[in-house]
Protein backbone atom coordinates (compact mmCIF):
# COMPACT_ATOMS: atom_id res chain seq x y z
CA UNK A 1 0.00 0.00 0.00
CA UNK A 2 1.41 3.60 -0.83
CA UNK A 3 2.65 5.49 1.92
CA UNK A 4 1.21 8.53 2.80
CA UNK A 5 2.59 12.09 2.92
CA UNK A 6 0.44 15.10 4.62
CA UNK A 7 2.27 18.32 3.14
CA UNK A 8 1.16 21.29 5.15
CA UNK A 9 1.81 24.87 3.97
CA UNK A 10 -0.21 27.54 3.75
CA UNK A 11 1.46 29.03 0.41
CA UNK A 12 0.20 27.30 -2.65
CA UNK A 13 2.78 26.87 -4.80
CA UNK A 14 4.72 24.68 -2.77
CA UNK A 15 1.54 23.04 -1.18
CA UNK A 16 -0.04 22.19 -5.04
CA UNK A 17 3.40 21.23 -6.58
CA UNK A 18 4.58 18.96 -3.48
CA UNK A 19 1.32 17.20 -3.89
CA UNK A 20 1.17 17.20 -7.33
CA UNK A 21 5.37 15.44 -7.47
CA UNK A 22 4.49 12.84 -4.87
CA UNK A 23 1.67 11.87 -6.69
CA UNK A 24 3.31 11.10 -9.56
CA UNK A 25 6.00 9.36 -7.64
CA UNK A 26 3.49 6.74 -6.23
CA UNK A 27 2.74 8.23 -2.46
CA UNK A 28 -0.97 9.00 -1.46
CA UNK A 29 -1.17 12.85 -0.55
CA UNK A 30 -2.67 14.57 2.08
CA UNK A 31 -2.76 19.09 2.09
CA UNK A 32 -3.55 21.41 4.59
CA UNK A 33 -3.22 25.30 4.27
CA UNK A 34 -3.26 25.89 7.77
CA UNK A 35 -1.80 24.64 11.36
CA UNK A 36 -4.55 25.14 13.42
CA UNK A 37 -6.28 21.67 12.28
CA UNK A 38 -3.35 19.59 11.95
CA UNK A 39 -3.35 17.44 15.23
CA UNK A 40 -7.50 16.89 14.25
CA UNK A 41 -6.22 15.64 10.79
CA UNK A 42 -3.46 13.55 12.33
CA UNK A 43 -5.81 11.74 14.24
CA UNK A 44 -8.87 11.48 11.14
CA UNK A 45 -6.60 10.45 8.64
CA UNK A 46 -2.68 9.32 9.98
CA UNK A 47 0.29 9.93 7.91
CA UNK A 48 3.55 8.00 8.01
CA UNK A 49 5.35 11.34 7.24
CA UNK A 50 4.59 14.86 7.59
CA UNK A 51 6.52 18.18 5.66
CA UNK A 52 5.42 20.46 7.70
CA UNK A 53 5.80 24.43 6.63
CA UNK A 54 7.71 26.85 9.73
CA UNK A 55 5.57 30.14 8.25
CA UNK A 56 2.05 29.06 8.31
CA UNK A 57 -0.38 31.57 8.44
CA UNK A 58 -1.88 30.83 12.06
CA UNK A 59 0.60 28.58 13.54
CA UNK A 60 4.36 28.38 13.47
CA UNK A 61 5.67 25.07 12.00
CA UNK A 62 8.43 24.90 14.66
CA UNK A 63 5.79 25.47 17.68
CA UNK A 64 3.63 22.81 16.08
CA UNK A 65 6.21 20.14 16.51
CA UNK A 66 5.86 19.39 19.88
CA UNK A 67 2.29 18.88 19.85
CA UNK A 68 2.72 16.38 16.61
CA UNK A 69 5.25 14.43 18.02
CA UNK A 70 4.44 13.99 21.40
CA UNK A 71 0.64 12.70 19.11
CA UNK A 72 2.63 10.96 17.03
CA UNK A 73 5.92 10.41 18.38
CA UNK A 74 7.70 7.82 15.74
CA UNK A 75 5.93 10.58 12.40
CA UNK A 76 8.75 11.81 10.73
CA UNK A 77 8.40 15.41 10.31
CA UNK A 78 9.96 17.47 7.59
CA UNK A 79 10.32 21.04 8.09
CA UNK A 80 9.89 22.97 5.39
CA UNK A 81 12.09 26.38 4.89
CA UNK A 82 11.15 29.36 3.02
CA UNK A 83 13.28 31.85 1.38
CA UNK A 84 14.61 33.44 5.51
CA UNK A 85 16.05 29.90 5.83
CA UNK A 86 18.15 30.62 9.43
CA UNK A 87 20.36 28.47 11.43
CA UNK A 88 18.52 29.30 14.60
CA UNK A 89 15.27 27.88 13.15
CA UNK A 90 17.42 24.86 12.54
CA UNK A 91 18.31 24.49 15.64
CA UNK A 92 15.19 24.52 17.34
CA UNK A 93 13.43 22.39 15.02
CA UNK A 94 16.14 19.79 16.15
CA UNK A 95 15.19 20.40 19.44
CA UNK A 96 11.56 19.92 18.78
CA UNK A 97 11.85 16.63 16.67
CA UNK A 98 12.17 17.77 13.16
CA UNK A 99 13.12 14.70 11.43
CA UNK A 100 14.58 16.49 8.02
CA UNK A 101 14.97 19.96 6.96
CA UNK A 102 14.32 21.30 3.26
CA UNK A 103 14.39 24.69 1.79
CA UNK A 104 11.47 25.78 -1.02
CA UNK A 105 13.87 26.28 -3.71
CA UNK A 106 15.65 22.85 -3.45
CA UNK A 107 14.95 20.71 -6.97
CA UNK A 108 12.32 18.63 -6.63
CA UNK A 109 14.82 15.36 -6.94
CA UNK A 110 16.18 16.38 -3.47
CA UNK A 111 13.02 16.76 -2.39
CA UNK A 112 11.96 12.91 -3.14
CA UNK A 113 15.39 11.73 -1.68
CA UNK A 114 14.74 13.16 1.73
CA UNK A 115 11.35 11.11 1.94
CA UNK A 116 12.82 8.57 0.42
CA UNK A 117 15.30 8.04 3.45
CA UNK A 118 13.07 9.05 6.37
CA UNK A 119 10.50 6.96 4.70
CA UNK A 120 12.88 3.70 3.52
CA UNK A 121 11.49 3.78 0.17
CA UNK B 1 -15.42 18.98 -62.64
CA UNK B 2 -18.53 17.36 -60.88
CA UNK B 3 -22.06 19.19 -60.62
CA UNK B 4 -20.85 19.37 -56.88
CA UNK B 5 -17.94 21.08 -57.31
CA UNK B 6 -19.31 23.48 -60.03
CA UNK B 7 -21.99 24.32 -57.34
CA UNK B 8 -19.71 25.28 -54.68
CA UNK B 9 -17.36 26.66 -57.10
CA UNK B 10 -19.44 29.02 -58.39
CA UNK B 11 -21.43 29.77 -54.94
CA UNK B 12 -17.57 30.62 -53.78
CA UNK B 13 -16.82 32.76 -56.43
CA UNK B 14 -20.08 34.68 -55.57
CA UNK B 15 -19.13 35.03 -52.35
CA UNK B 16 -15.74 36.11 -52.95
CA UNK B 17 -17.32 39.33 -55.24
CA UNK B 18 -19.48 40.39 -52.64
CA UNK B 19 -16.99 40.28 -49.95
CA UNK B 20 -14.35 42.00 -52.12
CA UNK B 21 -17.24 44.44 -52.66
CA UNK B 22 -17.60 45.01 -49.29
CA UNK B 23 -14.00 44.92 -48.72
CA UNK B 24 -13.14 48.02 -51.35
CA UNK B 25 -16.18 49.48 -52.52
CA UNK B 26 -19.00 49.75 -50.02
CA UNK B 27 -17.97 52.80 -48.14
CA UNK B 28 -15.53 54.07 -50.87
CA UNK B 29 -12.65 52.64 -48.59
CA UNK B 30 -10.69 50.14 -48.15
CA UNK B 31 -10.84 47.79 -45.05
CA UNK B 32 -7.69 46.50 -43.13
CA UNK B 33 -6.39 42.90 -44.32
CA UNK B 34 -6.71 40.16 -41.86
CA UNK B 35 -4.61 37.40 -41.11
CA UNK B 36 -5.92 34.28 -39.99
CA UNK B 37 -5.69 30.30 -40.63
CA UNK B 38 -2.45 29.57 -38.89
CA UNK B 39 -1.21 26.36 -38.98
CA UNK B 40 2.49 25.57 -37.40
CA UNK B 41 4.16 22.76 -39.59
CA UNK B 42 5.91 20.06 -37.48
CA UNK B 43 8.49 20.28 -39.95
CA UNK B 44 9.28 23.69 -39.16
CA UNK B 45 7.18 25.87 -41.47
CA UNK B 46 4.47 28.79 -40.19
CA UNK B 47 1.35 29.56 -42.80
CA UNK B 48 -1.25 31.37 -42.20
CA UNK B 49 -4.06 33.06 -44.91
CA UNK B 50 -3.89 36.56 -45.93
CA UNK B 51 -7.15 38.45 -46.55
CA UNK B 52 -7.15 41.76 -48.44
CA UNK B 53 -8.22 42.47 -51.91
CA UNK B 54 -7.24 41.08 -54.95
CA UNK B 55 -3.82 43.35 -56.81
CA UNK B 56 -3.39 45.04 -53.46
CA UNK B 57 0.47 45.66 -53.12
CA UNK B 58 1.38 44.59 -49.81
CA UNK B 59 4.46 44.34 -47.66
CA UNK B 60 4.44 41.50 -44.97
CA UNK B 61 6.34 41.74 -41.84
CA UNK B 62 8.00 39.39 -39.03
CA UNK B 63 8.71 40.29 -35.45
CA UNK B 64 10.40 38.35 -32.28
CA UNK B 65 9.68 41.35 -29.63
CA UNK B 66 6.70 43.72 -30.98
CA UNK B 67 8.36 46.57 -31.26
CA UNK B 68 11.10 45.95 -34.36
CA UNK B 69 9.76 44.90 -37.75
CA UNK B 70 11.46 43.47 -40.62
CA UNK B 71 9.93 43.64 -44.13
CA UNK B 72 10.22 39.57 -45.02
CA UNK B 73 7.79 39.75 -48.49
CA UNK B 74 6.60 42.16 -50.67
CA UNK B 75 4.12 41.45 -53.76
CA UNK B 76 0.96 41.97 -54.94
CA UNK B 77 -1.83 39.81 -53.77
CA UNK B 78 -2.95 37.20 -56.48
CA UNK B 79 -6.43 37.06 -55.09
CA UNK B 80 -8.48 38.12 -52.05
CA UNK B 81 -7.73 35.68 -49.98
CA UNK B 82 -4.15 33.79 -50.18
CA UNK B 83 -2.00 31.91 -47.94
CA UNK B 84 1.65 32.86 -47.15
CA UNK B 85 4.32 30.46 -45.85
CA UNK B 86 7.42 31.54 -43.66
CA UNK B 87 9.89 28.70 -44.73
CA UNK B 88 12.36 30.88 -42.22
CA UNK B 89 10.38 30.38 -39.32
CA UNK B 90 12.33 26.68 -37.86
CA UNK B 91 15.03 29.41 -36.87
CA UNK B 92 12.56 31.22 -33.91
CA UNK B 93 11.04 30.37 -31.04
CA UNK B 94 8.43 32.51 -31.64
CA UNK B 95 7.81 34.91 -34.46
CA UNK B 96 4.95 37.36 -34.98
CA UNK B 97 3.38 38.85 -38.33
CA UNK B 98 1.62 41.76 -39.57
CA UNK B 99 0.62 43.02 -43.00
CA UNK B 100 0.63 46.30 -44.56
CA UNK B 101 -1.10 46.63 -48.11
CA UNK B 102 -1.14 50.26 -49.78
CA UNK B 103 -0.82 52.15 -46.23
CA UNK B 104 -3.44 50.08 -44.65
CA UNK B 105 -1.92 47.91 -41.44
CA UNK B 106 -4.07 44.63 -41.00
CA UNK B 107 -6.46 44.48 -38.48
CA UNK B 108 -4.67 41.94 -36.26
CA UNK B 109 -1.34 40.10 -35.58
CA UNK B 110 -0.85 36.29 -35.86
CA UNK B 111 2.39 34.45 -34.91
CA UNK B 112 3.41 30.95 -33.22
CA UNK B 113 5.30 30.29 -30.68
CA UNK B 114 7.24 27.25 -29.57
CA UNK B 115 7.71 26.54 -25.54
CA UNK B 116 10.17 23.91 -24.44
CA UNK B 117 9.14 21.39 -22.00
CA UNK B 118 12.09 19.26 -20.28
CA UNK B 119 11.23 16.35 -18.52
CA UNK B 120 9.41 16.97 -15.29
CA UNK B 121 7.06 19.80 -14.78
CA UNK B 122 7.02 23.65 -16.19
CA UNK B 123 4.43 26.62 -16.11
CA UNK B 124 3.62 27.29 -19.23
CA UNK B 125 1.29 30.10 -20.81
CA UNK B 126 -0.84 30.28 -23.91
CA UNK B 127 0.74 33.15 -25.67
CA UNK B 128 -1.40 33.56 -28.54
CA UNK B 129 -5.43 33.69 -28.60
CA UNK B 130 -6.17 30.74 -30.73
CA UNK B 131 -9.51 30.29 -32.66
CA UNK B 132 -10.26 27.37 -29.92
CA UNK B 133 -8.00 27.71 -26.48
CA UNK B 134 -9.53 24.84 -25.40
CA UNK B 135 -6.67 22.27 -24.51
CA UNK B 136 -7.97 19.67 -27.20
CA UNK B 137 -7.02 22.05 -29.37
CA UNK B 138 -4.09 23.83 -28.10
CA UNK B 139 -2.25 20.73 -27.42
CA UNK B 140 -3.82 17.13 -29.09
CA UNK B 141 -0.81 15.27 -29.08
CA UNK B 142 0.81 14.93 -25.96
CA UNK B 143 2.48 11.45 -24.33
CA UNK B 144 0.55 9.67 -22.11
CA UNK B 145 0.48 10.43 -18.85
CA UNK B 146 1.45 13.80 -19.23
CA UNK B 147 -0.65 16.23 -16.45
CA UNK B 148 -2.27 19.70 -16.72
CA UNK B 149 -3.18 21.42 -13.84
CA UNK B 150 -4.74 24.60 -13.20
CA UNK B 151 -5.16 26.98 -10.06
CA UNK B 152 -8.38 27.12 -8.69
CA UNK B 153 -7.62 30.61 -6.35
CA UNK B 154 -11.70 30.29 -5.05
CA UNK B 155 -11.03 26.24 -4.03
CA UNK B 156 -7.54 26.68 -3.47
CA UNK B 157 -6.00 23.67 -5.14
CA UNK B 158 -4.88 22.71 -9.01
CA UNK B 159 -8.02 21.46 -11.35
CA UNK B 160 -7.12 17.63 -11.91
CA UNK B 161 -6.70 17.23 -15.53
CA UNK B 162 -4.40 14.20 -17.51
CA UNK B 163 -3.69 12.78 -20.79
CA UNK B 164 -4.22 9.29 -21.34
CA UNK B 165 -4.81 6.89 -23.55
CA UNK B 166 -4.32 9.59 -26.32
CA UNK B 167 -7.02 11.87 -25.03
CA UNK B 168 -7.86 14.20 -22.51
CA UNK B 169 -9.80 13.57 -18.98
CA UNK B 170 -10.96 17.09 -19.23
CA UNK B 171 -10.84 18.02 -23.21
CA UNK B 172 -13.03 21.15 -22.77
CA UNK B 173 -10.75 22.68 -20.48
CA UNK B 174 -9.30 26.20 -21.47
CA UNK B 175 -6.02 27.88 -21.55
CA UNK B 176 -6.08 31.33 -22.69
CA UNK B 177 -3.71 33.98 -22.67
CA UNK B 178 -3.22 35.78 -19.05
CA UNK B 179 -3.83 32.34 -17.63
CA UNK B 180 -1.05 29.85 -16.82
CA UNK B 181 -0.82 26.16 -15.90
CA UNK B 182 1.23 23.74 -14.68
CA UNK B 183 2.41 20.79 -17.14
CA UNK B 184 4.49 17.43 -16.37
CA UNK B 185 6.30 15.72 -19.37
CA UNK B 186 6.47 12.38 -18.17
CA UNK B 187 9.13 11.14 -20.93
CA UNK B 188 12.72 11.48 -20.38
CA UNK B 189 13.22 14.13 -23.37
CA UNK B 190 12.70 17.53 -24.08
CA UNK B 191 9.11 18.22 -25.45
CA UNK B 192 8.09 21.11 -27.58
CA UNK B 193 4.50 22.29 -27.21
CA UNK B 194 3.71 24.83 -30.31
CA UNK B 195 1.15 27.77 -29.73
CA UNK B 196 -0.35 29.70 -33.00
CA UNK B 197 -3.20 32.24 -32.80
CA UNK B 198 -4.10 36.29 -32.79
CA UNK B 199 -1.36 38.34 -30.68
CA UNK B 200 -4.02 40.08 -27.84
CA UNK B 201 -4.39 43.97 -28.70
CA UNK B 202 -6.17 46.84 -27.31
CA UNK B 203 -6.58 47.67 -23.57
CA UNK B 204 -6.20 44.67 -22.22
CA UNK B 205 -6.91 43.71 -18.49
CA UNK B 206 -6.20 40.56 -16.12
CA UNK B 207 -7.66 40.73 -12.10
CA UNK B 208 -5.24 39.90 -10.26
CA UNK B 209 -6.78 38.53 -6.96
CA UNK B 210 -5.73 38.87 -3.46
CA UNK B 211 -3.47 35.54 -1.91
CA UNK B 212 -2.10 32.81 -4.82
CA UNK B 213 -2.99 32.69 -8.38
CA UNK B 214 -1.02 31.45 -11.41
CA UNK B 215 -0.94 34.36 -14.24
CA UNK B 216 1.05 35.22 -17.46
CA UNK B 217 1.14 38.15 -19.29
CA UNK B 218 -1.63 38.97 -21.92
CA UNK B 219 0.97 39.68 -24.49
CA UNK B 220 3.75 37.76 -26.23
CA UNK B 221 6.23 39.21 -24.79
CA UNK B 222 9.34 38.62 -23.06
CA UNK B 223 11.10 41.15 -20.38
CA UNK B 224 10.94 42.33 -17.00
CA UNK B 225 7.74 41.45 -14.82
CA UNK B 226 7.07 44.59 -13.51
CA UNK B 227 9.30 46.53 -15.56
CA UNK B 228 8.58 45.58 -19.22
CA UNK B 229 5.30 43.67 -18.59
CA UNK B 230 3.76 46.49 -16.65
CA UNK B 231 2.52 43.77 -13.92
CA UNK B 232 1.30 45.56 -10.65
CA UNK B 233 3.26 44.76 -7.82
CA UNK B 234 3.24 45.99 -4.75
CA UNK B 235 5.33 45.44 -1.14
CA UNK B 236 4.40 42.39 0.31
CA UNK B 237 3.70 40.54 -3.10
CA UNK B 238 5.50 37.20 -3.90
CA UNK B 239 6.78 35.94 -7.24
CA UNK B 240 7.14 32.00 -7.75
CA UNK B 241 8.91 31.48 -11.05
CA UNK B 242 9.32 27.88 -12.04
CA UNK B 243 13.07 26.91 -13.09
CA UNK B 244 12.07 24.03 -15.48
CA UNK B 245 15.71 22.74 -16.04
CA UNK B 246 16.32 22.76 -12.34
CA UNK B 247 12.97 21.85 -11.70
CA UNK B 248 13.12 23.89 -8.76
CA UNK B 249 11.32 27.45 -7.53
CA UNK B 250 12.93 30.60 -7.69
CA UNK B 251 11.05 32.90 -5.06
CA UNK B 252 11.16 36.20 -5.28
CA UNK B 253 9.39 38.56 -2.73
CA UNK B 254 9.29 42.04 -4.05
CA UNK B 255 11.67 44.67 -2.84
CA UNK B 256 12.43 47.63 -5.03
CA UNK B 257 15.75 47.67 -5.01
CA UNK B 258 16.38 44.02 -5.15
CA UNK B 259 14.04 44.29 -8.03
CA UNK B 260 15.66 46.80 -10.28
CA UNK B 261 19.27 45.03 -9.86
CA UNK B 262 17.58 41.60 -10.17
CA UNK B 263 13.87 41.54 -11.43
CA UNK B 264 11.64 38.58 -12.21
CA UNK B 265 12.15 37.92 -15.74
CA UNK B 266 9.37 35.88 -17.77
CA UNK B 267 9.93 34.36 -21.08
CA UNK B 268 7.02 33.95 -23.69
CA UNK B 269 4.61 30.85 -23.06
CA UNK B 270 5.60 31.04 -19.34
CA UNK B 271 3.41 31.60 -16.50
CA UNK B 272 4.07 31.93 -12.84
CA UNK B 273 2.67 31.98 -9.80
CA UNK B 274 1.68 35.55 -7.37
CA UNK B 275 1.15 36.33 -3.88
CA UNK B 276 -0.86 39.31 -3.96
CA UNK B 277 -1.18 41.21 -0.37
CA UNK B 278 -4.69 42.81 -2.00
CA UNK B 279 -5.96 42.74 -5.61
CA UNK B 280 -5.30 44.64 -8.50
CA UNK B 281 -5.52 44.67 -12.10
CA UNK B 282 -2.64 43.79 -14.66
CA UNK B 283 -3.62 46.71 -17.29
CA UNK B 284 -1.59 46.93 -20.85
CA UNK B 285 -2.31 49.59 -23.40
CA UNK B 286 -0.58 47.47 -26.23
CA UNK B 287 -1.45 47.84 -30.04
CA UNK B 288 0.91 46.95 -32.99
CA UNK B 289 -1.31 47.40 -36.01
CA UNK B 290 -1.86 51.21 -35.63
Amino acid sequence: MAKKILVVDDEAPTRELLALFFRQQGYQVGTLSCGSTVLQELEKNPCDLMVLDVDLGDANGIDLLLPIKKARPSLPVIIFTGINFDEEIVQRARQNGASGFLGKTQPLDEMLKEVQRLLGT
Amino acid sequence: MSENTEHRSLLSSVSDTVTSFFRRKKTGQKIPPKLGGCLKHPYGPFQFQITSWEGAQYDLQASTNLVNWASIAQGVAPGEVFDYVDSDAHKFSFRFYRLVAEGLHSANVVGFATVSTPPGFAMIANPLNAPDNRVCALLPNLPDGSTFNKFDHVKFRLSNNAFKDGKWLNPDETLVPGEGAIICNPTSEQRVLTFVGEVMQGRLFKVIPAGFSICSSLVPQAGRLHLDLGFPVSPGDVIHIFDRDRQKYVIMEYDEKKWAANPPLIGVGESFWVGKTSAANWVREFYVTL
